[in-house]
């Protein structure tokens, strides 16, 4: 409503100005700031606390991380009636008699429920291969046997050697 | 008036809302409550936590303020004693004045005694600024409504402030 179209009345009435507010304007703008400032708080926990979180699992999956276990199982022994033959662990039998008997070790995984059935030559094989590696790992190159010298060389194979 | 797309409330727009309207909107939130200020300064605060910001604040503070001071009021009609002590208390509504044409004591005591929706509508009308489409949305009311209290509240004033009708001239 425009000045010219208000009565006399009106006019008299806007023209009285109401009592100042009795308002502390510093700390009303002072109490604005720190509201404003607190409305954005929450943003950078939020991202800390999703970081620590992904951390902490990272953490807790590689020190439960499952390894590969052995177990020895011993075999089903093998029947004297039957027909001398290699076995599929490389024994034989011979007059009833186990030649060689064999210890079949059993290689299981925790993720996997396979089966490998080992001949205990090949058993001593990995096991030493697994401890000379993790030797390897903490120790270094040192840990590697020493190759054999020059002195400890044996003498070439001749003709007459063989014969021998 | 303070209007348009506002995302957030910065710091130069709520110094000019404060020094600009501070006193229209506690002068608004007198007709209810005995402390007024506090309406006031928390309904600033509340502006600034609005994201985004309305796009009229000033409307926005008169719904807010109003509720506000209503909310006020019903807390203190449970304490009648103390609500009896701060009215006596209650400073003067307007600054007193001599080139006005109206004394500003009569004026308040006209005002006070307009039936409450008459009263808001002419006080945000006048002192407030705002247009009959704002304060319908405000009270929620129809702005025909508004219109028609403010008019009533008008004609009630002039009788008591013994104010010629413009017509009658």
């Amino acid at each position: 409503m425009s000045q010219s179209e208000m009565t006399p009345l009106e006019t008299a009435l806007a023209a009285l100005d109401p009592r100042p507010a009795a308002l502390d304007r510093d700390r009303l703008m002072y109490l604005a700031g720190q509201r404003s400032a607190a409305r954005r708080r929450w943003a950078l926990p939020c991202v800390s606390a999703a970081l620590a979180s992904a951390a902490t699992l990272l953490v807790v999956l590689l020190l439960y991380r499952p390894e590969t276990q052995f177990v020895k199982v011993p075999a089903p022994a093998v029947q004297p009636s039957q027909k001398s033959s290699p076995g599929v662990d490389g024994s034989h039998v011979v007059g009833g008699l186990i030649t060689r008997p064999a210890v079949p070790v059993v290689a299981a995984s925790q993720e996997s429920s396979a089966v490998v059935v080992l001949s205990e030559d090949r058993w001593r094989e990995r096991v030493e291969a697994l401890r000379l590696r993790n030797e390897v790992l903490l120790r270094g190159v040192e840990a590697l046997p020493a190759p054999a010298g020059p002195g400890e060389r044996r003498e070439p194979i001749s003709i007459d050697s063989l014969l021998r | 008036m303070v209007a348009g797309v506002i995302t957030t409330m910065g710091p130069d727009l709520l110094g000019r809302l404060v020094d600009e309207h501070a006193a229209a909107l506690v002068l608004y939130a007198r007709q209810w409550c005995a402390a007024p200020e506090d309406v006031v300064q928390d309904a600033f605060l509340k502006l600034v936590g609005q994201t985004p910001a309305p796009a009229e604040p000033l409307p926005w503070l008169y719904k807010v303020v109003r509720n506000a001071a209503l909310s006020a009021a019903r807390s203190a009609r449970r304490r009648q004693r103390h609500e009896a002590e701060a009215a006596a208390r209650a400073p003067a509504w307007f600054v007193p004045t001599e080139c006005a044409g109206l004394d500003a004591a009569a004026a308040a005591a006209a005002l006070k005694t307009l039936p409450a929706e008459q009263r808001e509508v002419i006080v945000a009308r006048l002192w407030g600024g705002l247009t009959f489409e704002q304060i319908a949305e405000v009270t929620g009311t129809p702005a025909s409504t508004a219109h028609r209290w403010y008019l009533a509240g008008l004609s009630a004033l002039r009788e008591r402030l013994k104010v010629p009708c413009p017509k009658a001239k």
